[in-house]
């Protein structure tokens, strides 16, 4: 039975911006509002299937906006491909503004996974125009846009999104031990993609 | 940076769906106007729509609480209050009075034993956290803020021990090697075989009591608001006998048991700010290789029983701070504690269920911190406290 009316609408007030984020940071701004209408009317037309025992109504969002992303995919494996760490990534994301109350203070994280052919140089500030491919995140954003799309989804909703494994597996409609095991498995084929890529 | 964390880094910032195209939408999916009239797109375009970049927003947006100024603080503060007692006696035994009692979680303890509740080690580890003894430490999959990162060493010779007694109240007693402590600042009397001291002052959150040892120290932590000499106490003190050698041997009187017993083992304790909407709120990680939930609750707590992720694990019943959610349990040979003014139970929930297996090196390589070494004892005294063989087989 699909979901119509009033609760429809609220639904869609309510997510449609997070909805839209996640759809965004994937294609990009000007294919997301589309594919962002696709993914409602998907969810709409097939609201049956949303348990409100299982889960919430946004990682049932989450699901369906990834199935309508695979419709997409030269869309997002070009935007992927065009991403570039900037500066305000790095001041926000990779420091920790807390420690000893200074912004500049050094990151407190050092991953000990660390791949010396990611460490090259600083990130570099580029648009999306004139990129330098030989980055370090550009041979990462290759790989990432070659994976498989739910491989993809799974690392995506991971560290874009911030959702943990067990909302992951609810919003693909996985088991939490895959998900576990595919964040372990996708680490590892893409330092080895990154690593040839390299070389 | 490894290929996470690029990841992480390269993530768009985007900007809220331009209001045209929202609408556009709206309109198609619902028909002009449609149920529109509690929702001004008006208010939302001149305020900018927040983009939500928390996966069970709506979850946490019913649930969440407002900001508390310094309430870390304040449940640290009260922790370390709790603890003053066991923390002095570390410090005397260490030498080092500045340590222990700015980080409470310095102290403690234990191995599992076979009166412990919590799962033998040799189970196959929970997948909340996934630990295991190869990786007995749980990090965050994603990088995140923190505020203070600290490994504290094993305290040698040093043990702690959580009882129940018949009313449900939760008992914590923890001995420490070392030099006799004096009795200056306290009222000694004789309970049964044991003499006891308490502070002359009072005051706090719950009594503390020491034992009058030949060396070293024992203190018992009464559960949070407990009175001085409740019969539950006095009835411990006399199933207790001491022998020369600082021995302690207590035959539990009928209706305790022991929740869990341990040696102090080194703790590494995190407190990360966890990603809410554009926000973040802190939310404290402790875990102890090897311990036991008895150096966790370093000074005592109320403790209840809980399920968190689908597991057996205790929430603190009487936290110091009401915010304060504060929730104990063990996976494969670790012991948790994650706490949180800021985070309800079910968002601690989630915070957990995010985290990865890591061994020691993986921890101390992404905090760039070494394991301290613990101070040499520099006691000279030869019987030193420890548990007997009635209480720990």
């Amino acid at each position: 039975m699909p979901l119509t009316g009033a609760a429809a609408a609220r639904l869609y007030d309510d997510h449609v911006d997070a909805v839209h984020a996640l759809v965004a940071r994937r294609v990009g701004a000007a294919a997301a509002p589309a594919i962002t209408a696709e993914a409602f009317e998907l969810a709409l037309r097939t609201w049956d299937r949303f348990d409100t025992e299982r889960g919430t109504e946004r990682l049932f969002l989450y699901g369906i906006a990834t199935r309508a992303l695979r419709g997409h995919l030269d869309v997002e494996r070009d935007h992927l491909r065009s991403l570039r760490i900037t500066s305000d990534a790095l001041s926000v994301d990779m420091l920790d503004p807390l420690v000893s109350g200074q912004q500049a203070a050094p990151a407190r994280v050092v991953e000990h996974e660390a791949n010396e052919d990611l460490r090259g140089g600083s990130a570099a500030v580029t648009g999306d125009d004139g990129a330098d491919p030989r980055a370090p995140e550009a041979r990462v954003m290759r790989a990432v846009s070659e994976l498989d799309p739910e491989d993809r989804d799974i690392v995506l909703l991971s560290l874009w999104e911030s959702c943990p494994q067990s909302s992951i597996a609810e919003a693909l409609e996985l088991p939490v031990s895959s998900v576990r095991s595919a964040l372990g498995r996708i680490r590892r084929e893409l330092k080895i993609a990154v690593a040839k890529d390299a070389s | 940076m490894n290929v996470f964390d690029t990841i992480h880094a390269v993530r768009p910032e985007v900007d809220p769906m331009p209001l045209t195209d929202r609408r556009m939408i709206r309109e198609t999916l619902f028909g002009v106007g449609h149920d529109d009239t509690t929702r001004s797109f008006g208010a939302r375009s001149e305020s900018g729509a927040v983009v939500s970049t928390a996966p069970h927003g709506t979850r946490i947006a019913s649930r969440r609480r407002p900001r508390r100024s310094g309430s870390i603080l304040k449940m640290v503060a009260g922790i370390a209050a709790v603890a003053i007692v066991g923390a002095i006696a570390w410090s005397f035994v260490s030498g080092r009075d500045d340590d222990v009692i700015s980080e409470p979680s310095d102290l403690t303890i234990a191995e599992t034993t076979a009166a412990s509740t919590a799962p033998p080690t040799t189970d196959p580890p929970f997948v909340r956290t996934g630990v295991s003894r190869a990786s007995p430490l749980a990090l965050p999959s994603s990088l995140l803020a923190v505020d203070d990162v600290s490994i504290s060493p094993a305290v040698t010779g040093s043990s702690t021990l959580l009882l129940t007694a018949p009313d449900g109240t939760t008992m914590w007693m923890a001995e420490f090697d070392g030099d006799p402590v004096g009795t200056d600042g306290l009222e000694v009397r004789q309970v049964g075989a044991v003499g006891i001291g308490v502070p002359a002052a009072g005051g706090g959150a719950s009594v503390t009591y020491q034992l009058l040892t030949p060396c070293g120290v024992v203190v018992l932590g009464d559960a949070p608001g407990a009175p001085l000499d409740r019969p539950e106490v006095i009835a411990l003190f006399e199933s207790m006998s001491l022998d020369g050698n600082a021995t302690i041997d207590v035959s539990l009187p009928a209706g305790f048991s022991v929740l869990d017993i341990g040696e102090a083992q080194a703790s590494f304790a995190a407190q990360f700010q966890v990603p809410v909407f554009t926000e973040t709120r802190a939310a404290r990680l402790v875990q102890i290789p090897d311990g036991s939930i008895s150096q966790l609750v370093f000074g005592g707590r109320q403790l209840a029983p809980t399920t968190f992720l689908g597991g057996p694990a205790f929430v603190d019943a009487a936290p110091t701070d009401p915010a304060l959610v504060s929730v104990y349990w063990q996976d494969g040979p670790t012991v948790f504690n994650v706490s949180s003014a800021e985070l309800t139970f079910e968002d601690l929930q989630s915070f957990v269920d995010a985290l990865e297996p890591a061994t020691t090196d993986d921890w101390m390589q992404r905090f760039d911190m070494p394991v301290p070494v613990a101070p040499a004892p520099t006691s000279t005294c030869a019987p030193q406290p420890s548990f007997g063989p009635t209480l720990n087989p």
